[in-house]
């Protein structure tokens, strides 16, 4: 054959390429060498945000002396956080206005004229200095309360453990169960893998509550039927990823949503369409595997975060005060 | 078109219909972030009754092949079931199950009762060789998907030097051996590692296993079958088995012409010419009965260079050189990144513990080696034998150890039924 010579030099250098890629890859990919692991938990790509869009900034952070904050509210120029067994009331310069020591450790607080108080499976009464002013029933070994709203009628109490809201009267009456799961009616219920289950009230006094399973708001109206909802489920930005999320949510003026998110742990703006609207905080302004943050909001639009890993209240007002 | 050949066509539109069947439960996530999922190394699980259906569909393709190989004498038959085979065991069943890894199932299940061998596996291993047993190695010809993707790359073989198919025909002895060692010590499945063409089946693979199939195809290009011929492990048993074949295939359907056409039609050096024996009677049986009392002596010399060289080979199970990597530098039990030795410490053994099943296994690759060097001394030992035995042969005929029945040399040779 022609070329032979040629042909021979090529399946050599062939034979040489064929060997030692075997031979290459039997010692470098042995069995048992430590390789990078192709399915490590990686989110760090999607903890990145674009600068522009956060739209809101940093602007105080106040220490607490606690060892375990749970939950924070606002009301007339007043913060509200409860802690181990105690609330403590501050102004928004971080002075302390009162510290109350309760009869056990609450879950959960909502104000308006008075202040409402979960303890895992019942609720109770105080007024703004501290006093009980009634205690209701509780909901049963499986309660357990994450959440209170309350309007100009109602005291709304979010329960993980049976899934679903309690729409009662201030007198603890049960109105009615909402969003509970019926096959019957064909109501799914909510979606609850784990203790975070928020509510918020609108503008109007319609009832919010995070479908975290299903990455969704749910929209009430005043006889427990679902009148709207919104779902983002995305690991980019704009979206809520993992098993439940948001972890907290709250309403501003203009019914637009401040959602928390745990895993990756940032705070957002969505409007009252569930679009996103931008970043609040950042994954980056939070410590490494931090706990999503408790919301509220004060009457200027600012969003009032409780971090549970730096034991602080942090506040952040819009960059744009348009916003 | 034939008739042939429309089945052939047929067969595959059907088949590769039916993994609409088939649905996964939970499909992967479409992120949108350009995230990109690992690749998995082996297809996903299969219904047990597709897997039957595989065996049958294995089972009719060994059956047609060997029908074109024997009875039809027909090249263009034997090359359209081995398009057939390259679809279906090859692209569409990914190369997984196959007779060639088949071999690491057998012998892990003798070695470890904890192993439950698949029935399927079982016959994929043994159908072939019992074909084999008869009618050669028709299998190779025309149902093994790696040889059917290398046959039809050979476009310009050339005739390698005979010292050099011998030299090389020792590698899949050795590869063979070495299969059994690492799949009896529960080490490594080699076979399936070094796979060449799996990848390409798969679409699926890392760069350097894609450029070693692509490197295996252009020698294939000039020496044919380069991975049947001097490395599939699988052709060895195959090779045995024909070797006692009594419906092995013929160059001439009757009495050969001594035309000489067909000398050179086998790309892979299987026809042996006629020859007639050289040189004194006496000396050549002298030095057959030399070489025949060397055989032990092979034998023992392949297997203490085995035994010798068991360190260096058991640091390729995981369990010896995490041990190894272990007792050497004791700080790597707190890393965090050494996923091995953060399951090590989360199992809660000891290293006396771990140090002893090291032990244990580095003594079965003592034996192993053993066994594998005293397994490499026969092979050269009955290499050599093999070589000064001289047997007065008349016409050509197919060398029924290394031919793959693909029946190129019948289309070569003018004598017609």
């Amino acid at each position: 054959m022609k070329n032979r010579k040629y042909i021979n030099h090529i399946l050599a250098v062939m034979a040489i390429f064929i060997a030692g890629i075997i031979v290459r890859d039997f010692f470098v990919n042995r069995s048992g060498k430590n390789i990078d692991n192709p399915y490590a938990y990686d989110i760090s790509e999607f903890a990145q945000v674009d600068p522009s869009e956060v739209i809101y900034k940093e602007v105080k952070a106040l220490r607490l002396s606690v060892s375990e904050p749970k939950g924070i509210a606002f009301a007339d120029g007043i913060i509200y956080v409860i802690a181990d067994s105690s609330m403590i009331q501050l102004n928004e310069s971080g002075q302390l206005i009162k510290q109350t020591h309760l009869e056990g450790s609450p879950t959960a607080i909502a104000v308006n004229e008075k202040v409402w108080l979960a303890f895992t499976n019942r609720v109770v009464q105080l007024d703004k200095d501290g006093n009980v002013i009634s205690r209701w029933q509780d909901y049963g070994e499986r309660a357990v309360i994450t959440s209170l709203a309350v309007s100009d009628q109602y005291v709304y109490v979010a329960d993980a453990g049976n899934r679903l809201v309690y729409q009662c009267r201030f007198d603890g009456e049960l109105v009615r169960r909402v969003g509970e799961k019926d096959e019957q009616k064909g109501v799914p219920g909510f979606v609850v893998p784990s203790p975070y289950f928020d509510i918020a009230l609108s503008d109007e006094g319609f009832l919010w509550a995070v479908d975290p399973g299903r990455h969704s708001l749910e929209n009430f109206n005043a006889d427990g039927a679902m009148r709207t909802s919104w779902t983002k489920s995305s690991v980019k930005t704009e979206g809520f990823s993992g098993c439940c999320n948001p972890a907290h949510m709250t309403i501003l003026a203009d019914n637009l949503f401040v959602t928390s998110e745990k895993g990756i742990v940032r705070v957002k703006i969505y409007d009252q369409h569930g679009e996103y609207v931008g970043v609040v905080a950042s994954p980056d302004q939070f410590d490494e595997d931090s706990y999503a943050p408790d919301v509220c909001v004060d009457e200027n639009n600012r969003v009032i975060l409780l971090d549970f890993n730096r034991k602080q209240v942090r506040i952040f007002e819009p960059l744009n005060n348009e916003q | 078109m034939n008739r042939y050949q429309k089945i052939v066509y047929l067969l595959p539109a059907i088949l590769t219909g039916l993994p609409v069947w088939a649905q996964q439960r939970f499909p992967k996530p479409e992120f949108e972030t350009g995230y990109v999922q690992p690749a998995t190394s082996q297809p996903a699980p299969r219904m047990l009754f597709l897997e039957y259906f595989d065996v049958f569909v294995l089972v009719a393709a060994l059956t047609l092949a060997t029908w074109f190989v024997v009875r039809k004498r027909s090249r263009q038959g034997v090359l359209w079931t081995s398009v057939f085979s390259l679809l279906y065991f090859g692209f569409y069943r990914e190369g997984c199950i196959c007779s060639i890894g088949a071999i690491q199932n057998i012998v892990l299940a003798v070695f470890d009762p904890s192993y439950v061998l698949p029935f399927t596996a079982l016959l994929f291993f043994i159908i072939p060789l019992v074909v084999a047993l008869f009618y050669g190695r028709t299998f190779c010809a025309a149902v093994c998907p790696l040889g059917a993707i290398q046959d039809l790359v050979a476009f310009r073989p050339i005739e390698l030097p005979k010292w050099l198919q011998k030299i090389l025909g020792l590698i899949p002895y050795l590869y063979l051996g070495l299969a059994v060692l690492y799949a009896a010590t529960r080490s490594e499945f080699l076979i399936c590692r070094y796979d060449p063409f799996v990848g390409l089946f798969r679409f699926d693979a890392e760069f350097q296993m894609l450029l070693l199939g692509a490197l295996f195809l252009l020698v294939g290009v000039f020496v044919a079958r380069p991975y049947c011929r001097f490395f599939c492990p699988y052709g060895v048993l195959l090779g045995w088995m024909s070797t006692f074949s009594k419906k092995h295939m013929t160059i001439t359907p009757t009495n050969c012409i001594q035309c000489k056409l067909c000398a050179n039609s086998c790309p892979f050096g299987a026809i042996d010419e006629p020859v007639e024996e050289q040189g004194n009677r006496r000396s050549n049986v002298q030095r057959l009965m030399a070489y025949l009392l060397l055989v032990p002596l092979w034998m023992g010399i392949g297997g203490l260079a085995g035994s010798m060289v068991h360190v260096p080979l058991a640091k390729f199970n995981k369990t010896v050189y995490l041990a190894e990597q272990l007792v050497a530098n004791p700080e790597i039990k707190q890393d965090q990144n050494n996923i091995d030795a953060r399951t090590f410490m989360q199992k809660g053994k000891t290293m006396d513990e771990l140090v002893t099943e090291a032990q244990s296994i580095r003594s079965q690759f003592y034996w192993g080696g053993w066994v594998l060097g005293g397994f490499m001394g026969l092979v050269i030992g009955l290499t050599l034998v093999k070589l000064s035995s001289h047997r007065n042969r008349n016409d050509y005929v197919p060398d029924k150890t290394n031919c793959l029945s693909c029946g190129r040399c019948m289309d070569y040779c003018p004598v017609k039924n």
